[in-house]
């Protein structure tokens, strides 16, 4: 049986809920959500655990 | 970036929900204009005085079973309408950008208010429990048990068509009383379609109704007697000139929440990093149509070095938001809700700039916006330095993109300028030193304060606060207040001989 080497929480950008992302030492991964069955294979992080949503809700402040 | 697909593609003629039925009115018709593309996306109906009589009618007759049923049962239409909205959480999205303009995480953050809402609603089994004492005197006890009163109005705004509704709305059925809910006739659609799975989630007919309009609608709820009470959020002079004076002729509760002319405080040991991204989503998140929006930026201290260089971040962090369509996922900021009120800001700017106030960064002039679109509700974030408490663009709310900066000498100035304005609803105090942070939490005039938080935007299990100028009534919309103000305390004592 796999053993969980990682549980990371995210801020999903789709729902603007927090879920969790669980790795496994055999590579494999799991989302935990409880909207996980309303999103269904929409969750951007079933096709990627590692997603990051390239939006930005603001510019990034980069102090000179 | 891709523009997201609309679920609204016909501008069809939306109808009146009323006693479970979608019925059509009688009154003229008004197009729904979506801001960023100027295309007709619906038709609202102005609705008569007949037609918000029926919809009163049809809750009056349903409030006797609804308030019969046990408020678990009622709690299970909850839950249910609750999955409903996360199976529809990116079509509602979605339909908010395009009646709205506001981008689509804003519309995705609105919706998810809007259920947390209904989360909450779903906990009145013990929400709206009361509470007892044995032995008031020698054989006696005492109770108090929590009643609804029956049909309820809610008026609704532009700014947040989806949310605000939700924040009076699942309280008022949970609790067992009926409403009958006006969305604002510039953005109804959000408010249609929730109905729609509302009547999905098996509440009964008459429960839950919607009435397009205007102002008939509004007088018509106002004066009538069988009309409890009313929840509105709109504008200073609507809420307390209007809803809050009928309502204490009428006899009728009422919340009424009004404008706001926020202040951000910041100190000069600020956390710079965290702050400016807090302020770019506070002063130009939802286009500045936000009653919890900074307005004027109050910079403490007499540093010149640490106000310019924080000033130069500013202005160069905001000239940089991208406008655009809002169902294009890369943009930041959208259109204003159409252009009258594009053009009542501008006033605003040139009334500044007339005053005395620095044009440091100009909306007005050069807009880029991405994507094709027609510039008429585009502004640009403007920002104006060497404001004065006794601005216009300081006194009064603009509800647009704008920064107006002030410089003042200490916290205790900041303070008083806050305090000074004629709203107070929601203020805010960057800063790393816990003494100013508690000095302005305990000092300043406000109904939501935020320290280190640029949109003080109170969870669903708080209440939506707000204070003389931006605020009618006692209880606020949210949480445990809503619940008071949809119910009645009863008190019963009695004695067994």
């Amino acid at each position: 049986m796999a053993r969980l080497v990682e549980k990371r929480r995210v801020n999903c950008p789709a729902r603007h809920v927090n879920a969790f992302i669980l790795k496994y030492d055999d590579g494999s991964f799991a989302v935990k959500c409880g909207l996980i069955k309303a999103c269904g294979d929409s969750c951007p992080y079933l096709e990627d655990p590692n997603y990051k949503s390239p939006f930005s809700r603001a510019p990034k402040y980069e102090p000179k | 970036m891709a523009l997201l697909e609309e679920p609204i593609k016909e501008a069809r003629r939306l109808k009146n929900f009323i006693g479970g039925e979608w019925v059509e009115s009688k009154g003229e018709i008004k197009d729904v204009v979506n801001p960023a593309t100027c295309q007709t996306i619906a038709k609202v109906p102005v609705s008569t005085k007949d037609e918000i009589d029926a919809a009163v009618e049809a809750a009056k007759e349903a409030f006797p079973d609804w308030r019969a049923t046990p408020p678990v049962a009622r709690a299970r239409c909850l839950f249910r309408l609750k999955e409903l909205l996360e199976e529809h959480f990116e079509e509602l999205s979605r339909i908010q950008t395009q009646e709205h303009g506001k981008t689509i995480d804003e519309s995705r953050g609105e919706t998810r208010r809007g259920i947390e809402n209904v989360e909450v609603a779903c906990g009145i089994p013990t929400l709206m429990m009361g509470y007892n004492a044995e032995d008031i005197a020698s054989g006696i006890d005492e109770y108090v048990i929590r009643q609804p009163l029956g049909v309820f109005g809610i008026i609704g705004p532009f700014n947040f068509p989806f949310m605000i509704p939700l924040w009076s709305a699942p309280y008022a059925v949970a609790t067992g009383n009926c409403v009958i809910i006006k969305p604002s006739s510039e953005v109804p659609l959000s408010q249609a379609r929730l109905a729609e799975l509302v009547d999905e989630a098996g509440f009964p007919p008459g429960v839950w109704n919607v009435v397009h309009g205007g102002r008939t609608v509004v007088n018509g709820m106002l004066d009538h007697p069988d009309i409890q009470g009313i929840a509105f959020v709109g504008s200073t002079p609507t809420a307390r000139d209007v809803i809050y004076k009928r309502c204490g002729e009428t006899g009728k509760r009422v919340i009424a929440q009004g404008g706001a002319a926020n202040f951000i405080v910041i100190m000069p040991d600020a956390n710079v990093r965290a702050t400016i991204p807090a302020l770019m989503t506070s002063f130009f998140g939802n286009t500045g149509q936000r009653c919890l929006s900074g307005q004027t930026l109050i910079v403490v201290g007499e540093d010149d070095g640490f106000y310019n260089n924080f000033m130069d971040a500013v202005v160069d962090t905001t000239s940089r938001i991208i406008i655009g369509n809002g169902l294009d996922e890369s943009v930041q900021m959208g259109p204003l809700r159409d252009k009258e009120k594009r053009e009542k800001i501008i006033g605003y700017i040139e009334s500044g700039i007339q005053e005395g106030a620095k044009l440091r960064l100009d909306g007005r002039a050069n807009i880029k916006i991405r994507g094709d679109y027609p510039d008429t509700c585009f502004l640009g974030p403007t920002i104006l330095e060497n404001v004065t408490p006794d601005m216009r663009i300081v006194r009064e709310e603009i509800f647009g993109p704008t920064m107006g900066v002030m410089r003042v000498k200490n916290l205790d100035e900041a303070i008083e300028i806050c305090n000074e304005n004629p709203y107070h609803n929601a203020d805010a105090i960057f800063t790393s030193d816990g003494k100013s942070a508690r000095e302005f939490q305990y000092s300043v005039i406000s109904g939501n304060v935020g320290i280190n938080i640029g949109i003080v935007a109170p969870m669903a299990f708080f209440p939506f606060s707000g204070m003389a100028g931006s605020f009618y009534g006692i209880l606020h919309t949210q949480g445990q207040e809503a619940v008071r103000f949809f119910t009645e305390s009863k008190v019963v004592i009695q004695r067994w001989l």
